[in-house]
Parts: C-alpha cells; sequence; structure tokens
C-alpha cells in the first residue's frame, strides 16, 4: 500500500495530505488525552511496527505484508491510527525506502484512516448483527487490510486514469494485482490479530468493549 | 497479574519470533522471486515524475527492516512493563 516518490501529482499529495490532516491532529489531541491508555498504544505501535516490517510470499509470483491496524484499532479505536500510522510511514520512507516522503498524506490516508475504521465500522456491525466476537473481529480485520489496499488503488487511479475506461478501469487493474496478493495474508492477519486479543482479553489485563462474553466461553 | 505478565511475556517472544520468520520470510519471497505487490503496481505505471526526496542504500534499508521488527519488539516489552507495573 506504500505508493513510492514520484507516482501521484502534486497536486494530489497536497489534497491527501489536506485530507489526512485533521484527523492527524484530532489523532494527536487523542493520544494526549489518552495517557492512562499509553501501554496499549504502545502494544498497538509494537504491533503496526513489527507486523508492516514482514514482507510474506504471497500467490501468483508477490509478495506483501500485514498492515497491522486492526489491534491499536480496537484497543485505543480508529481516532489514534492516524498518528501511530504516521510514524511508521516516516520512518519506512526515511530508512526503508517504502513509499514517500511526498505521499506521505496519501500512504496515511489509506494505512491510518481507510483501514482502520472500516475495520471499526466493520466490527461494530458485525457485532450488532449478532455475529460472535471471533468472526467479528476476523472478517472486520481481513477486510480493513483489503480496504487499505483499495484505498490505494483509487488514489493510484484517480492520479492515472485508463486512456479508455477512466478511473474505474484503472482502479480496477490496480485492484486485481493487490487483491491476488493480498486475500491470503489478509486471511493470516486476522487469525494471528485474534489470537492475539484473545490472550490479552483472556488474561484480565485489557477490556474490550463486547469482549467480555467471548473471554468467558 | 502473573497472568497478564506471562501473556505480555508470551507476546513479545512471539513478536521476536514473528520478526525471525519474518526475515526468513522476505528470504523466502527474494529467493523464489516473489516480487513486492507495491513494485509489481508501480511496474504498470509511467515512471517517477521526480527523483525521491531521499534514498537510503540498499544496506541501509536491510539494517532499517530489521530495525523496525526491532522497535516494535522494544515498544511490546515496554508495553508489558508498564502494564505490569501499573497492574501491581
Amino acid at each position: 500500500m506504500h505508493i513510492s516518490e514520484g507516482f501521484l501529482p502534486l497536486t494530489h499529495c497536497a489534497a491527501w495530505a489536506c485530507a489526512s490532516a485533521p484527523f492527524l491532529a484530532h489523532a494527536v489531541s487523542k493520544l494526549n488525552a489518552s495517557r492512562d491508555k499509553r501501554y496499549l498504544l504502545a502494544a498497538s505501535a509494537g504491533y503496526l511496527f513489527t507486523l508492516t516490517a514482514l514482507k510474506l510470499p504471497s500467490v501468483a509470483g508477490s509478495s506483501s505484508h500485514p498492515t497491522g491496524v486492526a489491534l491499536g484499532t480496537v484497543l485505543a479505536g480508529p481516532a489514534v491510527m492516524p498518528a501511530l500510522s504516521l510514524i511508521v510511514l516516516l520512518f519506512q520512507a526515511l530508512l526503508t525506502a517504502h513509499g514517500g516522503l511526498t505521499t506521505l498524506g496519501a500512504n496515511v490516508f489509506s494505512l491510518g484512516i481507510a483501514g482502520p475504521w472500516t475495520t471499526w465500522l466493520l466490527w461494530r456491525f458485525a457485532l450488532r448483527c449478532g455475529l460472535g466476537d471471533k468472526p467479528a473481529i476476523m472478517l472486520a480485520t481481513a477486510i480493513g487490510s483489503l480496504a487499505t489496499y483499495a484505498c490505494t488503488s483509487l488514489q493510484l487511479a484517480l492520479a492515472h486514469p485508463d486512456a479508455t475506461g477512466g478511473v474505474a478501469a484503472a482502479f480496477a487493474r490496480f485492484a486485481a494485482v493487490f487483491a491476488v496478493t493480498q486475500l491470503p495474508v489478509a486471511a493470516v492477519e486476522a487469525v494471528f490479530t485474534v489470537a492475539v486479543l484473545r490472550a490479552l482479553v483472556n488474561s484480565g489485563g485489557v477490556r474490550i468493549d463486547g469482549w467480555e462474553a467471548w473471554a468467558q466461553r | 497479574m502473573g497472568g497478564m505478565g506471562t501473556t505480555m511475556r508470551n507476546l513479545i517472544l512471539l513478536m521476536a519470533f514473528s520478526a525471525a520468520l519474518g526475515v526468513a520470510a522476505w528470504s523466502l519471497a527474494s529467493a523464489t522471486g516473489r516480487v513486492d505487490a507495491d513494485e509489481r503496481v508501480s511496474a504498470m505505471l509511467p515512471p517517477p515524475s521526480r527523483p525521491a526526496l531521499w534514498d537510503p542504500s540498499e544496506h541501509l534499508q536491510a539494517l532499517s527492516f530489521g530495525g523496525q521488527a526491532a522497535i516494535g519488539v522494544a515498544l511490546l516489552a515496554f508495553a508489558w512493563k508498564g502494564l505490569r507495573r501499573r497492574a501491581s
């Protein structure tokens, strides 16, 4: 989901940075107001740092990495994720040549906003629909991971529309490449995230809305 | 608190194991000729319109990937210590 330097016009870079800015400002204020949750935030950031460093072999001759945003989204809420994502993306842009500095706003939008909010909304919706805690979080994690890559596909399609099919055709082309690679990775991430959350909840040290019933089963 | 401490210690060990697994997976991905999905999509685009503002060397990139995983494990260790202290 990392858009590298030079693949977005500067006007698009500025637009995505502007779109991400209010979410980032809100995230920073939430972080300042969540000092009592700093250890959960550290665990969320640690999970994000570790998982985005894992490049996993996938199908169709491709490799990709998990997004790692679901744990923080569930533990601390989606509002803080733009700030955590910014730290990780800045580290990667400066030191691992993944992403870029001018594309930072676009990458924060996909990893820190689109992914976490999709995960959170889907998780809450699934719980409300009566889906069990375990399948709800697995579904939300997997779809949230795919949503991150769908957002990247849209960002690239807006910048590079297909000559004949326009933005929709370009989106389909990019999303098809990401989807094939990311589906197995998202499935693995969903199982792994649920295992980590389950361990935290069952230990009694972490309480998550709607998870008590599952922990007692 | 023993349960929480044990859980966090296990999580840190799991993350360290995952990092090691990641290095192995990355090596496997490279050895089997797998192309990063981002690079695959980038290859479908026109060439970059401008050079990278900052282009770290391959050596620094490899070190940084390990460093990133290490930072993740360190953050989890910090969380473990803090949660254990707070609960006690």
